[in-house]
C-alpha cells in the first residue's frame, strides 16, 4: 500500500507458509444408477411441471383473445364514428372557405364527385385529402401513432 | 426515442467499465487459482488496477506492422468492439424500450458476425502467427455455432418466440436448465468454444502461436480486442441466465465458470475439439430436437 | 427496427471516438527497421505471410454452409411450433426434416468430411 512510508514489499507471513498440499484426491464417486436414476427422476418432473404450466397459460391466452374479439366491434364502430365526425369538420371547413367561388358545389372539385364513386357510393379517401384542412404534421402523428405503439 | 438512447448510451458505458472490472476479477481470481496474489498494490487493494491498464494501452504506441492493410488493420478492432457493445442493446430488462420482437435472431447474426473481425484482425496483420491463429479461430467458431444455433433453437421452441424478454420468462414456472440437463452442459461447452476461451483458446494457444491474431496489436487496438473478448464473455453469461435460468443473477456463476475453466482445464486438441463439434454435439443436438417435436404435439 | 438502428449507430459512435482517442494518443514518433517489422520470434520474416492454407479448413466452411443454411430453413418453425395453428401435417414435416439434417450428418460422417486427419 502505498503509505507515508513508500512502497512495502509482500512478505511472508511469520513463521513461513504452512505444508504444500501435493497430494491427489480423488472425489468419491457416486453410484452411476443413482446420477442416472436422478436425472430421470428430475427431468421427468420438471417436464410434468413445465407442462402443466404451460396448459394453464395456454388457456389463459384463448380467454385473453376471447375477449379481444368481442370487444372488437365497439372498436370499431368507435373508429368508424371518429371518421365521421372528421369528414362532417371538413365539410364545414369546405363551406367556410368556398363560399366565395360561384358555382362551388359541396364535395366535388368542378363538378366531379369526390368522395362518391362511380355508382354514387361512398369511398375512402387518400390520408391527404382527409386531412387537408388540418396540419401536415397532424396527419402524421395520426397516421402512425398506430405504429408507435 | 431520446428515452431508448439514453438508456443504450448508458448500458455501454456501464458494459466498458464492467469489462474493466470483469479483467480485475479474472487476474484476481488467476491468481488465487496459482496460489499468489493477484493485483494488490495500486490504489485501495488493487481495486482501480483496470483503469490504470486501460490508461496504460491508450497511451502505448500503435505501431503497424510492414505491408500490413493499413486501414483494415486500424478499423477491425474498432468494429469488433462495434459488434461487441451493440449485442448489448438485448438486454433482457422489462422496460419497453428495450422488447424486440427478433431478438434471438440479433444476437445469433451479430455473434456470427464477429468471426469476420477475426479473420481481418489476422489476416491484415501480415503475420504467419496471426493468419494461423485467426484461421484456427474462424474455423472453430463456425463449427459450434451450428449447435449454439440449434442448442437455442431447443429453448425457443418452448417458447414460441424470439424475444428474449419472453425466453426469459419461460423460466417462471421451472428453470429449463432442469428439462435436459446435459444440454445445458454441453452449451456451456459451446459458449466456451465460441468466444474462444480456454480450454478452447486455439486462436491465441501461447504453446504454439504466440498470441495467435492479436499478435501485432499493440496499445489501443489490443485493448479494443480485449474489451470486445471480455464483453462477449459477459454477454454470453447474460444469455446463458435467459435461456437456461429465469434470473439475471445466475450470469455472475456462469461468467466465473469461464475463469474457472482457464484455471484449472488444460488445453484441448485441436482435432479433438472439430471432432467434438461435428461428431458429438451436433447429432446430440439434433437428436434432441427430434425428441421434443412430438413432445410439443403433446402440449 | 429504427432502435436496433439507433443503438448500432450510437456503437459506432463510442467506438470511433475510441478509436480516435487511440490513434491520438498512440502516435509512433519514430520507426525504424525493426519496429515494424512483423513478429518471428526475433528473426527476420522469411517469404509471404499470406500463404495458401489447408483445404480442411475451406471444406469445413462448405459443410458449415449446407447446415447453416438449413438452420435458416428451420427458423420459422419457432414461431408457430407448440401454437394452436400447427396441425399434425407440419408436426410430421418438421420431423420429416429434421431426420434428414441426422441423416445428413450421418452422411458427412460415413463419407470422411468430418476427419481432420492431414
Amino acid at each position: 500500500m502505498a503509505s507515508a512510508g513508500g512502497y512495502t514489499q509482500d512478505l511472508p507471513p511469520q513463521g513461513g507458509y504452512g505444508p504444500i498440499d501435493w497430494a491427489k484426491r480423488i472425489p468419491k464417486r457416486l453410484n452411476g444408477y443413482a446420477v442416472f436414476g436422478g436425472f430421470i427422476a428430475v427431468t421427468a418432473a420438471s417436464w410434468t411441471i413445465f407442462i402443466h404450466r404451460r396448459r394453464i397459460e395456454k388457456r389463459h391466452e384463448l380467454e385473453v383473445n376471447d375477449a379481444r374479439i368481442a370487444v372488437f366491434p365497439l372498436y370499431e364502430a368507435e373508429r368508424h364514428r371518429m371518421l365521421l365526425r372528421l369528414h362532417r369538420q371538413n365539410r364545414d371547413e369546405e363551406r367556410e372557405l368556398m363560399k366565395n367561388v360561384p358555382g362551388w358545389e359541396l364535395g366535388t372539385f368542378y363538378g366531379e364527385p369526390v368522395y362518391h364513386n362511380l355508382r354514387d357510393r361512398f369511398h375512402h379517401v387518400t390520408l391527404e385529402e382527409l386531412y387537408a384542412h388540418s396540419k401536415w404534421y397532424d396527419m402524421y402523428t395520426k397516421a402512425f401513432e398506430k405504429l408507435e405503439h | 426515442m431520446i428515452q431508448h438512447l439514453i438508456s443504450t448510451i448508458i448500458t455501454y458505458l456501464l458494459i466498458l467499465l464492467g469489462v474493466a472490472f470483469f479483467t480485475l476479477l479474472e487476474r484476481k481470481a488467476l491468481g488465487y487459482f496459482q496460489i499468489r496474489k493477484g493485483p494488490n498494490k495500486l490504489g485501495i487493494m488493487g481495486i482501480p488496477q483496470p483503469l490504470a491498464d486501460a490508461l496504460k494501452l491508450f497511451t502505448k504506441e500503435w505501431v503497424t506492422p510492414n505491408f500490413s492493410n493499413y486501414f483494415p488493420f486500424i478499423l477491425t478492432p474498432t468494429i469488433m468492439l462495434i459488434l461487441a457493445l451493440s449485442m448489448w442493446q438485448l438486454f433482457p430488462s422489462f422496460m419497453l424500450t428495450s422488447q424486440m420482437t427478433l431478438g434471438m435472431f440479433l444476437f445469433l447474426c451479430i455473434s456470427s458476425l464477429t468471426v469476420y473481425t477475426t479473420l481481418m484482425a489476422g489476416w491484415t496483420s501480415n503475420s504467419k502467427y496471426a493468419l494461423l491463429g485467426a484461421i484456427r479461430a474462424m474455423a472453430q467458431t463456425i463449427s459450434y455455432e451450428v449447435t449454439m444455433t440449434l442448442i437455442i433453437m431447443f429453448y425457443l421452441f418452448l417458447t414460441m418466440e424470439m424475444d428474449i424478454v419472453s425466453v426469459r420468462m419461460t423460466n417462471s414456472p421451472i428453470w429449463t436448465i432442469t428439462l435436459f440437463f446435459p444440454l445445458s452442459v454441453m452449451w456451456l461447452a459451446v459458449i466456451l468454444a465460441e468466444t474462444n476461451r480456454a480450454p478452447f483458446d486455439f486462436a491465441e494457444g501461447e504453446s504454439e502461436l504466440v498470441s495467435g491474431f492479436n499478435i501485432e496489436y499493440g496499445g489501443a487496438g489490443f485493448a479494443f480486442l480485449f474489451m470486445a473478448e471480455y464483453s462477449n464473455i459477459l454477454m454470453m453469461s447474460l444469455m446463458t441466465s435467459c435461456l437456461l435460468t429465469s434470473t439475471l443473477i445466475m450470469s455472475i456463476p456462469v461468467a466465473i465458470i469461464f475463469l474457472w475453466a482457464r484455471g484449472s482445464l488444460p488445453r484441448y486438441r485441436y482435432d479433438l475439439l472439430m471432432a467434438m463439434a461435428w461428431k458429438s454435439f451436433l447429432p446430440f443436438s439434433l437428436a434432441t430436437l427430434i425428441a421434443l417435436t412430438p413432445l410439443l404435439f403433446y402440449f | 427496427m429504427e432502435k436496433v438502428m439507433l443503438s448500432v449507430l450510437t456503437a459506432c459512435l463510442l467506438g470511433i471516438i475510441l478509436l480516435v482517442v487511440g490513434l491520438f494518443l498512440g502516435v509512433s514518433f519514430y520507426s525504424g527497421r525493426e519496429k515494424p517489422s512483423p513478429f518471428e520470434c526475433g528473426f527476420d520474416p522469411m517469404g509471404s505471410s499470406r500463404v495458401p492454407f489447408s483445404l480442411r479448413f475451406f471444406l469445413l466452411a462448405v459443410i458449415f454452409v449446407v447446415f447453416d443454411v438449413e438452420i435458416v430453413l428451420l427458423f420459422p418453425a419457432v414461431m408457430v411450433v407448440g401454437g394452436s395453428w400447427m396441425w399434425i401435417t407440419g408436426y410430421v414435416a418438421l420431423l420429416v426434416f429434421l431426420i434428414l439434417l441426422l441423416g445428413g450428418v450421418i452422411h458427412e460422417w460415413r463419407e470422411g468430411s468430418l476427419e481432420w486427419e492431414v
